[in-house]
């Protein structure tokens, strides 16, 4: 059997080709301070612990609780994605808070449906500190258990 | 092309269609090609709308979200990849997922997905992968079975025994000799010695 192979244009490459070039390295710098700039936020936390918290929301809570889920990994998601401009290593304690926060809404079975809004302004009071990352775990946490207050 | 000359880019010329049911993960990606200077960034929230966008516009690169199950991603990229639009049927599809099993991996690679990114994805990572389809230059290939990337990175010929699939493929069985052979000094003086200054 003879399979029908062919070239196809390489869009992307005739990009990186133009004389108007700019660094991909500033590209990449433009691409953060959007990113930042759009959510009001410059939050600086570690690739390590983005992936401990996705991992964690991905596995917390009922299985039957499909929107709650959906709500908590969107949430998380959010917050790791933010998090990807790396840092820190080792926050864990910020994970493990995020988790029980997380254990405890579902398990009371009175999930908050504002929560990604909550989850929102805990970051946005965590943009409020400097670049020392103690504070920022500290805002974090502030944050994280001014939502479970208002459960 | 040289590894340097993937240093710089402009893309303001560039479209990109962006397809993802979540909001969050929809303007996340958008802000992140934004960012990178994309001319036209398309959002859209259901692949039925990135199915209509691909008719309207020549796309340099489309990301898409997949959802839990994964199935309508790997449905709309095969529709993409058999739908003979001439600027678009060919395009890199980059797929972004929170999870992502073995299984899902291979029902990724055959509906034709140039490559997958776990989340959450960084823009530095996403550059890399962005530079990576730019550097790729494999085939587009079309059968009844699969149509899209070639799906081999390495080429090492066909598997012993065979023949090949493609039709460029090389047959294993060569032929009578056109030229002369070669006289014993020729071939000495192909593998000569000299010495070269490290």
């Amino acid at each position: 059997m003879s399979q029908n192979t062919r070239s196809t244009p390489n869009a992307l490459r005739a990009h990186f080709e133009q004389t108007t070039g700019k660094p991909v390295s500033q590209l990449v710098r433009q691409s953060k301070q959007k990113i930042s700039d759009n959510r009001g936020i410059s939050i600086q936390v570690s690739a390590k612990l983005q992936r401990s918290i996705f991992k964690l929301a991905a596995v917390v809570g009922d299985p039957s609780a499909e929107k709650e889920r959906v709500q908590l990994r969107d949430a998380t998601e959010e917050l790791a994605s933010l998090s990807a401009f790396a840092g820190n290593p080792g926050l864990g304690e910020v994970a493990r808070a995020f988790y029980a926060l997380c254990s405890e809404m579902l398990a009371m079975g009175n999930w908050n449906q504002s929560f990604v809004d909550l989850h929102t302004a805990a970051l946005r009071q965590s943009a409020q500190v400097g670049p020392d990352r103690s504070q920022e775990i500290s805002a974090i946490i502030n944050g994280l258990n001014a939502i479970r207050s208002k459960l | 092309m040289t590894e340097a000359s993937f240093d710089k880019a402009d893309f303001s010329t560039a479209n990109v269609l962006v397809v993802s049911g979540s909001e969050m993960t929809r303007k996340f990606l958008a802000d992140t090609v934004r960012g990178f200077g994309f001319g036209a960034v398309d959002v859209v929230e259901s692949f039925g709308e990135g199915k209509q966008r691909l008719h309207g516009l020549a796309y340099a690169l489309v990301l898409i979200d997949a959802p839990p199950d994964g199935e309508d991603a790997y449905d709309f990229v095969r529709w993409l990849r058999r739908s003979e639009l001439e600027d678009n049927y060919f395009i890199p599809v980059l797929l972004t997922a929170a999870n992502i099993t073995n299984v899902m991996l291979d029902h990724a690679r055959e509906s034709g997905i140039h490559f997958i990114m776990i989340k959450p994805v960084s823009p530095d990572a996403m550059m890399k992968r962005i530079q990576w389809l730019a550097k790729n230059d494999r085939e587009f290939v079309s059968t009844d079975a699969y149509c899209g990337p070639d799906r081999r990175f390495r080429f090492e010929g066909p598997p012993p025994g065979t023949s090949g699939r493609r039709a460029s493929d090389l047959s294993a069985t060569i032929g009578v000799s056109m030229d002369p052979n070669l006289d014993q000094g020729d071939i000495d003086a192909l593998l000569k010695p000299q010495k070269i200054s490290l």
